[in-house]
């Protein structure tokens, strides 16, 4: 596993002491891993919470972590990922926030018509309702793999189990968020040639 | 059936592009011969697209978002963590304290005197006459050892009053030899 030469410069001027190179840091890695925590939480304060939590605890071990095992973003990802499962072990059961949902609305493009623009968000609409529907870990797993693009083995070091657990994980969230998928896009499909 | 079960095992990596080119093969050949496994694929092939387009927009921070949370994160970084040995300094001293007790306590308190006083209350309370432990170490009862100090030739002739005998606890063998006797 190989760092980015850009990382590595600014991890060890952190290390030195330069408050700018973690201000980069954070920067470079912020955005990815709130939408990580969000995708799993589904949940605008948790998902503000864990990534603060995430940062300040990596930036306070940042001594050890030892770039030859994984890179900079996938140990993040893996702290990050151990404080949502605290997060889970004391929530109750998860329900979307759809004003959250509504925020992150696209605004129409000048070549999308208004159909396909709101068959698009209905889409998005209905991958958050499915992804309420799955554990916390084969969220984790179909998260990190289409959300993410990791790979097998990248998801299998942020979720801490062997490869082919990780493999079996997004195997079966893709196909319980197929099913979900299926039904949900024949009742938006009906909904849209009524209209 | 066989080769179904084989291609559906491997058709989301297959649609990822994931597979050994030999495996890969295969699976495309089924696909072209079965169609519940082609119609199968068309459905993972949707989903899959559906998801890689949404999960990468779901959840997407705004900067005054990340901004917020990066001061958030600097104020929590600049503010100094209580060092262990702070943070556990009064339970320290508490365990010190309490060790020192029970270290003392034996010497504080007349052991004797505290088991003497639960006998005697304890013989009271039973009706049992008070105890006493003779030189040689023998529990007698208070009638017994007035008859012994009798039979010994002392200068002092005035009989012992219960008061005045230091109560030991005997031995609960003891007790009962002496109640026998």
């Amino acid at each position: 596993m190989t760092e980015q030469p850009e990382t590595l410069r600014l991890i060890e001027a952190a290390l030195r002491g330069d408050q700018r190179a973690y201000a980069d840091l954070y920067h470079q890695h912020a955005a990815g891993l709130y939408r990580l925590l969000y995708g799993i939480l589904l949940n605008k304060q948790d998902a503000e919470d864990v990534t603060q939590e995430a940062f300040v605890y990596a930036f306070k071990n940042l001594a050890r972590y030892d770039s030859r095992r994984a890179a900079f973003k996938t140990w993040l990802y893996t702290i990050a990922v151990s404080r949502s499962r605290n997060v889970h072990r004391r929530q109750r059961p998860i329900s979307i926030d759809m004003a959250d949902i509504v925020r992150l609305k696209t605004p129409v493009s000048r070549d999308q018509t208004p159909e396909a623009h709101l068959t698009q968000q209905c889409a998005k609409e209905a991958v958050a309702q499915a992804l309420t529907k799955l554990s916390a870990r084969l969220r984790e797993a179909v998260v990190l793999r289409y959300g993410h693009g990791l790979t097998y083995r990248e998801i299998a070091e942020v979720m801490d189990c062997p490869q082919k657990t990780a493999e079996s994980r997004v195997r079966l969230a893709h196909n319980q968020l197929r099913e979900q998928l299926r039904d949900e896009g024949q009742g938006l499909l009906e909904e849209l040639l009524s209209l | 059936m066989d080769n179904c079960q084989y291609c559906r095992k491997y058709l989301i990596d297959y649609i990822q592009g994931g597979l050994p080119q030999r495996r890969s093969r295969h699976v495309g050949q089924h696909l072209r011969r079965c169609d519940a496994c082609h119609a199968v694929y068309v459905q993972q092939r949707d989903t899959t697209h559906t998801l890689e387009n949404e999960l990468a927009l779901l959840g997407k921070a705004q900067d005054t978002q990340l901004e917020a949370m990066w001061r958030n994160i600097a104020f929590e970084l600049e503010t100094p963590q209580p060092q262990p040995a702070q943070a556990h300094s009064w339970w320290h001293s508490g365990a010190l304290v309490a060790l020192l007790v029970l270290c003392v306590l034996p010497w504080t308190f007349n052991l004797n005197q505290i088991v003497g006083t639960a006998t005697t209350y304890e013989s009271a309370q039973m009706g049992i006459p008070y105890h006493a432990v003779t030189p040689n170490g023998t529990a007698v009862s208070i009638a017994q050892r007035i008859e012994i100090r009798r039979e010994q030739p002392t200068e002092d002739a005035a009989p012992p009053t219960p008061t005045s005998t230091p109560a030991v606890a005997p031995a609960p063998g003891n007790l009962s030899n002496a109640s026998q006797r």
